[in-house]
């Protein structure tokens, strides 16, 4: 008996934004960032077949979005010239500068950041993951979507108190997860 | 209704939970505040939370955009019914 399942009907669902997070520092296009989602989504379903339930089905999502990004820029370094750096400068005096302000890159430290709040992004993903769906699905309404409360009530017809029990649930879940994986 | 110096644990972490939201009303937390004077237990857990919101505010959490979703959504559906 296979530990883990498939079920396609709930991927865009449970990890869309997972795949975006990891996808957009990847390539930083929205529309490729789709694109190559919505390849590894029905690359998943040709070879669900071939799934032997030995990984989470996150796991394995990633595991062809990875190889989407690679032939993504295989196919646009076969174009050559466009992956190459180029530094020109329009006046003589600078000339000569570049290493130094190579040096002081201060993009680099900027995307530095970008990646560690990404990957911060991607744990809090992941960790959602683990949480039991209805309880992960209020949470994200509340906390990242920024709905409040009265909308989350109706939708899922509940009362306020059942929903700060439910988040209350979750956040303490969350933080011991965060605190084993991020700390 | 006055205000409520001395509430039980259940009571403060629920008032934590609500003002990490910004939704927690002006007694209440003064009932926390007092809870959390004596009560070493709420506030351990007032900090992890406390960090936890801030780590979730720091985060670029990038959703999906909602129409990207509706897009792949129906793909994925035309594919899964052929």
């Amino acid at each position: 008996m296979p530990d883990h399942q498939l079920d396609p009907h709930k991927w865009v669902d449970k990890y869309s934004d997972y795949l975006y997070n990891y996808t957009i520092v990847r390539v930083s296009d929205r529309e490729v960032a789709q694109d190559l989602i919505s390849e590894t989504f029905l690359a998943g379903l040709k070879s669900m077949k071939n799934f032997k339930g030995e990984a989470s089905e996150r796991t394995w999502l990633i595991s062809i979005l990875k190889r989407k990004i690679i032939d993504h820029y295989r196919k646009i370094n076969s174009k050559k010239g466009k992956a190459e750096v180029h530094i020109d400068y329009t006046d003589d005096e600078s000339e000569g500068d570049w290493l130094e302000e190579r040096v002081a890159d201060n993009y680099d430290r900027t995307a530095e950041d970008e990646m560690e709040n990404n990957e911060l992004g991607l744990a809090i993903f992941a960790c959602l993951d683990k949480l039991p769906e209805k309880q992960a699905a209020i949470f994200r309404r509340k906390t990242i979507d920024g709905q409040d409360t009265e909308t989350i009530c109706n939708e899922f017809n509940i009362t306020p108190s059942n929903l700060w029990v439910i988040i209350h649930r979750a956040r303490t879940a969350l933080a011991d997860c965060l605190e084993k994986n991020w700390f | 209704m006055g205000v409520k110096l001395f509430v039980g644990c259940k009571k403060a972490g629920f008032v934590c939970d609500k003002s990490q939201y910004r939704e927690a009303g002006l007694k209440e937390k003064i009932g926390l505040i007092v809870h959390l004077t004596y009560c070493p237990a709420c506030r351990n857990y007032t900090k992890r939370n406390n960090k936890l919101t801030k780590l979730l505010n720091n985060t670029t959490v990038k959703k999906m955009p909602e129409e990207d979703k509706k897009i792949l959504r129906q793909r994925l559906l035309e594919e899964l019914s052929k």
